[in-house]
């Protein structure tokens, strides 16, 4: 048993028109939440797809669970659930009937674990599934991509299209996953419920990885925004050119800067003043995306 | 993956209540066309009228024959049309018409493989012909002898089987070009284009010395050309159609399984 869940090397993927993932080099251990960011048209899906073997690499290698996706595909497929970006659901069945087929597609579905999946997302398996609500297809996206309780799962765009409520039962079903051993890996752009559950994030951005890390360091990398209301006028000039400081510009006898690092220069310089407020705005990971998303040639860290 | 044949039994399942439709209306149309043999083979004379060269193209040189006239009508026009629709939109829903909805994704995500996924959807179709043969076999076999057609019932049967080759032929085609190219637009548009041209093809051809061996390129020539309700089952037909079924077949599994699903 590798150690990795998922692994790309040099993983690329081209097409006419531009998109796709270039030289792509991931590494999602088993065990963890793997969130996977960035904008539309970025190659989340792209490379979602080249997990499952839905499309095939242009270069590059990727092993899933250990397995090759082009040359063990249905033995990698059976441990893994999916939920595609994109769901589509057809047939003339109810939602009861469509998840028995999806449970014998499958082979090994507890029965009472489809049950209460379908329970907790208030999934009514008696409904028409051409007549569903976006959010109820969603429901019955995440209940066949959990049923068979997989080693791996690849989930895009997991919460679009569910209320908050159900978001939340949703992410319980993440943590508890992981907590049986179970790997996610998710892609989304509502960034803040990554936040909340993943253990670390890829930035993705025109098919090229921008970073990796856990939560806690790329909010350590990315600067903060301080704001430093003094009791005084002080001389901007002693403010420019600090260790760490940057962005510096003021409003009367407000200060407003960046810092990319400690802020250890810039309280001692301030504390020559007589300081009435300081404010710093810990960046959330959607703030760190746009940062990101925004750079260029930004230096991937691993 | 389980032993059962799931994507086998979802299709039976899907397409249950049209193939209902399906057969309904093609018992409609036997039954109605069948029952007109009395006035036709009365008005034979008016028949004379149709220049000779498009009577033989239409399979309409011996009408006032029951055997003539069940090649002519049923068996070389109305049954054909009708199973062939039926076969071609059956095959396209097979790999185009899922693919290019996106429900397509889904089920490769499990673990059936695609060559697998199409093969199951082919014995979905075949049942339905099955089906539809079967009906088409009886009934035109009853109606054939409370008509005095004076036709076997052995000729009525072979008749059927190879309208239903035919058409398991062409479905097997389109689910060959679905797998090719993906596409549902692309998928009945050229197969219903090789319909509509072999048809003609082995048409003109017949009428034409020399050109007689083109209509062995046509799966027209070896269903109907070779005569079943008159000379009983063409054995050689039965194998030429098979045959070609399983290449189409191999040949879209082979190019559905190397290539990227559309998105």
């Amino acid at each position: 048993m590798t150690l990795a869940a998922i692994e790309t090397t040099g993983l690329t993927k081209r097409y006419p028109g531009g998109r796709g993932v270039a030289d792509l080099d991931l590494a999602v251990r088993r065990g963890e939440i793997f969130g996977f960011l960035g904008p539309n048209g970025a190659g989340k899906t792209t490379t979602m797809k080249m997990i499952l073997d839905l499309i095939r690499p242009t270069s590059g290698t990727i092993r899933v669970l250990g397995l090759d996706p082009v040359a063990q595909g249905a033995e990698l497929r059976a441990q893994i659930g999916y939920l595609p970006g994109e769901l589509v659901l057809e047939g003339a069945e109810n939602v009861g009937e469509l998840l028995g087929f999806f449970a014998r597609l499958q082979g090994h579905v507890d029965p009472a674990w489809v049950s209460e999946l379908s329970e907790r997302l208030e999934l009514d398996r008696t409904r028409k599934v051409k007549n569903l609500s976006k959010g109820n297809k969603q429901k019955v996206g995440i209940v066949q991509a959990f049923m068979h309780r997989p080693a791996l799962l690849v989930l895009d765009e997991p919460t679009s299209g569910l209320d908050p409520l159900m978001q939340q039962v949703f992410l319980n079903l993440v943590t508890e996953a992981k907590a049986a051993g179970q790997t996610v890996f998710m892609s989304s752009h509502i960034l803040s419920e990554v936040q909340e559950v993943a253990d670390r994030v890829a930035i993705i951005k025109d098919g090229r990885l921008v970073t990796v890390g856990t939560v806690e360091s790329l909010q350590r990398q990315a600067v903060s925004q301080v704001e430093i209301r003094f009791g005084e006028s002080f001389r901007t000039e002693e403010f420019t050119g600090l260790a760490h400081v940057g962005g510096v510009r003021v409003e009367g006898n407000t200060l407003h800067c960046v810092v990319d690092g400690s802020v250890d220069a810039l309280i001692k310089q301030a504390a020559r003043y007589r300081v009435d407020a300081l404010f710093c705005h810990k960046p959330d990971l959607e703030a760190i995306f746009m940062d990101e998303y925004v750079k260029e040639g930004a230096p991937v860290v691993h | 993956m389980s032993t059962e044949l799931p994507v086998f039994g979802k299709a039976i399942r899907d397409q249950r209540r049209g193939l209902l439709l399906w057969a309904l209306g093609i018992a409609v149309v036997m039954a109605i066309y069948t029952s007109s043999y009395a006035q036709v083979k009365d008005q034979g004379d008016a028949l004379d009228s149709i220049p000779s060269g498009m009577a033989g193209a239409m399979n309409f040189d011996d009408l006032t024959s029951g055997a003539g006239f069940l090649e002519g009508t049923v068996f070389g026009l109305l049954g054909p049309l009708l199973l062939l629709i039926f076969a071609i939109s059956t095959g396209t829903r097979a790999i185009a018409a899922p693919e290019q909805s996106g429900v397509l994704d889904l089920y490769l995500a499990y673990p059936v493989t695609r060559r697998r996924l199409g093969l199951e959807r082919f014995g979905a179709l075949l049942a339905a012909l099955v089906a539809l043969t079967l009906l088409i076999a009886v009934e035109v076999t009853g109606l054939a002898s409370s008509q005095d057609m004076n036709v076997p019932a052995g000729n009525v049967i072979a008749g059927a089987v190879q309208l239903g080759l035919l058409a398991l032929f062409f479905g097997a085609l389109a689910l060959c070009v679905g797998g090719v190219t993906g596409s549902r637009p692309v998928t009945l548009g050229a197969t219903s284009a090789v319909a509509v041209g072999t048809y003609v093809l082995n048409a003109i051809a017949s009428q034409i010395d020399g050109l007689h061996f083109l209509q062995r390129i046509t799966p027209f020539y070896w269903a109907q050309s070779t005569h079943p309700l008159r000379e009983g089952l063409s054995l050689g037909a039965v194998i030429v159609l098979l045959a070609a079924t399983a290449v189409v077949l191999a040949l879209g599994m082979r190019s559905f399984s190397r290539r990227d699903i559309n998105s």
